[in-house]
């Protein structure tokens, strides 16, 4: 390829540019702790899925580094956009243990009522949009997103993380096209694994878009990368696309491990902090997992709301049909800036 | 109360809406400076400016997906989709998106997007100008469709779209567009509410959007020939009116169901398939469906493919007569 991919963490932690840093060292620690409890709960998701009792799970790797680095790296009142990937960013932006088991158990306590797929989380506070099944749709929302923020003079930003499948759609298209138009402030993240043809970094040019191409793995790349697309698009620079590299064979454990040599030598992070951080997400994600399969299934009853703000009368009728009661006011709309 | 044709009607309730809430943009190809194809945004980009009246290319996958996180933001968008013929590109965002990220989101996150969406035919504008494909909306659980007859509807239910809480697709008939004038006041027109046009005994004629004035002259037609039609303007095609269908086909016996689009699977077999469930006992003769033709639309012989008043009252003669 002979594409120079921007990278930061050295193997070396002493030769990384820590001085080069857009993210502070709490956000730091952030990072080094997200990726740590998303695998921990992934293995315990990945446990229950080899029992059977889990129908669908679609691990993070090797996406959770580059997913977590991203969402460290935004600020409270930004937008994120997910694909199915991004559990990481999901527990960055506030995501909760028992609400990522819930969904992926279909139990009672899940907040989407079992309607989607697990690993597709949704947070109202944390400006994270539960994910769509289809590729790309989320480039285009996250440009509308962002004209908003520059209709509304709004210092924030809205991120849409996709993988390559969105790239061949005519939705990277239109949505790229739609955010350049109008300068909107959004951040276009498309993971790869370096060998898409056309390479996706190199469109940004005819798009007259500001492009980096970074090593996926790398979470201070990452962080850093979405950093700065973040101060040029509220500073009025426009839409950036990054995209960011991450090699298939690499298992994340690498990235994770390449981050925890940089905390630890920055002084963040030490042996006895790891033992302890790591028993801690263990017994969360136990306790959670105790007390969201004795909550037991979630109830039907909620299966015809939220369709349209009430219930028209055919879903009325239908709830009859199911032989559940009357309508009861559905919980409100919770999303929403203006 | 002013006198306008649709399409002024439209524009002129825009304005009115914008300036009552500051939240609401439009948006679409032409809409600025051209004020629209059909002349519906005409005005509102020099009294509000590029923040607010938004002219963007004919991508309407670009177009609905940028509706849809203006509102998911909290703005209210009203989207200009040219003519319905060119909806399909934008049918993921439509279907996928806007109709159901609040289900997916269990109420987190909500899409109030009004889909402004010229269609039917009458302008001779052959197979890609002249679409009515409100059966395909109709079908996708979440969003309300909607169909005026004329300016006075067109203002009143616009009104209402822009307060819903839910994404709303306004289907403009445009061969009524500046097709003749109506009083237009301040009032609102309730979704989910049809009207009954013409009180008679004899035939229910159920039409909406571009066909309602062609049911009107059969029904004069047919009661010239001693038959009495009512004639129900749905309005809003979900969620149908339910009680104004059954109170009238129950008073009639009878059932003539009109429409542009083609037959199979349209609108009009929904209606048929609710009145064989709902009002059997009250039918004495067969439902007829009066549609265009299972074609695409055809330029040089429109005529042979849209209804007419002629084949709505020979089928209004036929029902009365069985």
């Amino acid at each position: 390829m002979g594409r120079q991919l921007l990278s930061l963490l050295s193997a070396d932690p002493e030769s990384t540019e820590a001085s080069q840093l857009l993210v502070d060292d709490g956000q730091l620690r952030a990072l080094y702790e997200t990726l740590t409890l998303t695998r921990i709960l992934e293995d315990t998701a990945a446990r229950l899925h080899g029992e059977g009792r889990v129908g669908f799970f679609v691990p993070s790797l090797p996406a959770a580094a580059s997913s977590a680095a991203a969402a460290i790296a935004l600020q409270d009142g930004d937008w994120l956009f997910p694909s199915f990937r991004d559990t990481a960013a999901y527990l960055a932006r506030g995501g909760r243990i028992d609400d990522y088991l819930a969904q992926l158990l279909g139990a009672a306590s899940d907040p989407l009522m079992g309607r989607q797929l697990p690993g597709h989380g949704s947070l109202p506070a944390g400006r994270f949009v539960a994910p769509s099944g289809a590729a790309g749709t989320q480039i285009q929302q996250a440009a509308g997103v962002a004209l908003g923020m520059k209709l509304r003079g709004q210092e924030q930003v809205a991120l849409a993380i996709f993988g390559p499948a969105a790239v061949a759609q005519g939705a990277f298209h239109t949505g790229i096209n739609a955010a350049v138009r109008h300068q909107a402030p959004a951040i276009f993240l498309c993971r790869t694994l370096g060998s898409e043809q056309p390479p996706v970094a190199g469109r940004g040019e005819g798009y007259g878009l500001g492009t980096e191409l970074v090593d996926g793995r790398d979470c201070l790349a990452v962080a850093n990368a979405v950093a700065r697309a973040r101060q040029q698009a509220i500073a009025g620079g426009g839409p950036i696309l990054i995209e960011a590299v991450v090699d298939g064979d690499e298992l994340e454990q690498d990235a994770a491990g390449r981050l925890r040599g940089f905390v630890e030598h920055r002084g963040l992070w030490d042996a006895e902090r790891e033992e302890a951080f790591v028993q801690r997400c263990k017994d969360r994600v136990l306790d959670a997992l105790e007390v969201v399969e004795s909550a037991g299934p979630g109830s039907a009853e909620g299966l015809l709301d939220h369709v349209w703000a009430a219930r028209p009368w055919m879903l009325q009728e239908q709830a009859r049909h199911l032989g559940q009661r009357e309508a009861q006011a559905p919980r409100s709309t919770e999303g929403g800036d203006v | 109360m002013s006198e306008l044709t649709m399409a002024a009607a439209v524009s002129q309730t825009l304005r009115d809406e914008m300036l009552r809430d500051d939240r609401i943009v439009v948006l679409g190809e032409d809409i600025g400076e051209l004020g629209g194809l059909f002349g519906a945004t005409a005005g509102l980009l020099a009294e509000f400016g590029e923040q607010r009246v938004i002219d963007g290319p004919a991508a309407e996958g670009g177009l609905i997906g940028t509706a849809v996180g203006l509102a998911l933001y909290g703005l209210r968008p009203v989207a200009e989709v040219q003519f319905a013929d060119l909806v399909w590109s934008g049918f993921e965002q439509l279907v996928s998106e806007m109709a159901q990220l609040r289900y997916r989101s269990a109420g987190q996150y909500s899409c109030p997007v009004v889909l402004r969406v010229p269609y039917g035919g009458g302008i001779g504008g052959g197979m890609y100008q002249s679409q009515s494909p409100e059966a395909h909306f109709c079908h996708v659980p979440g969003i309300t469709v909607v169909a005026p007859a004329d300016a006075a509807d067109a203002a009143g239910l616009l009104r209402s779209a822009v307060r819903a809480e839910d994404p709303v697709v306004f289907l403009e008939p445009k061969g009524l567009y500046a097709a003749g004038r109506a009083q237009v006041s301040e009032d609102h027109v309730r979704l989910g509410s049809a009207r009954l046009r013409r009180d008679g005994t004899d035939v229910t004629v159920v039409a909406y959007g571009s066909t309602v004035p062609l049911a009107m002259e059969a029904a004069e037609a047919a009661a010239s020939r001693g038959i009495q039609a009512d004639v129900v303007d749905l309005r809003t095609l979900v969620p149908l009116d339910i009680a104004a269908l059954l109170r009238s086909v129950a008073k009639t016996g009878r059932a003539v169901l009109v429409s542009e689009a083609p037959r199979g699977g349209g609108y009009p077999a929904e209606l048929a398939a609710t009145l064989a469930e709902r009002a059997l006992l009250h039918l004495e003769a067969p439902v007829e469906r009066v549609t265009g033709l299972d074609t695409p639309v055809p330029y040089a012989h429109e005529d042979k493919y849209l209804p007419d008043a002629d084949r709505i009252t020979a089928a209004i003669e036929r029902v009365a007569n069985f």
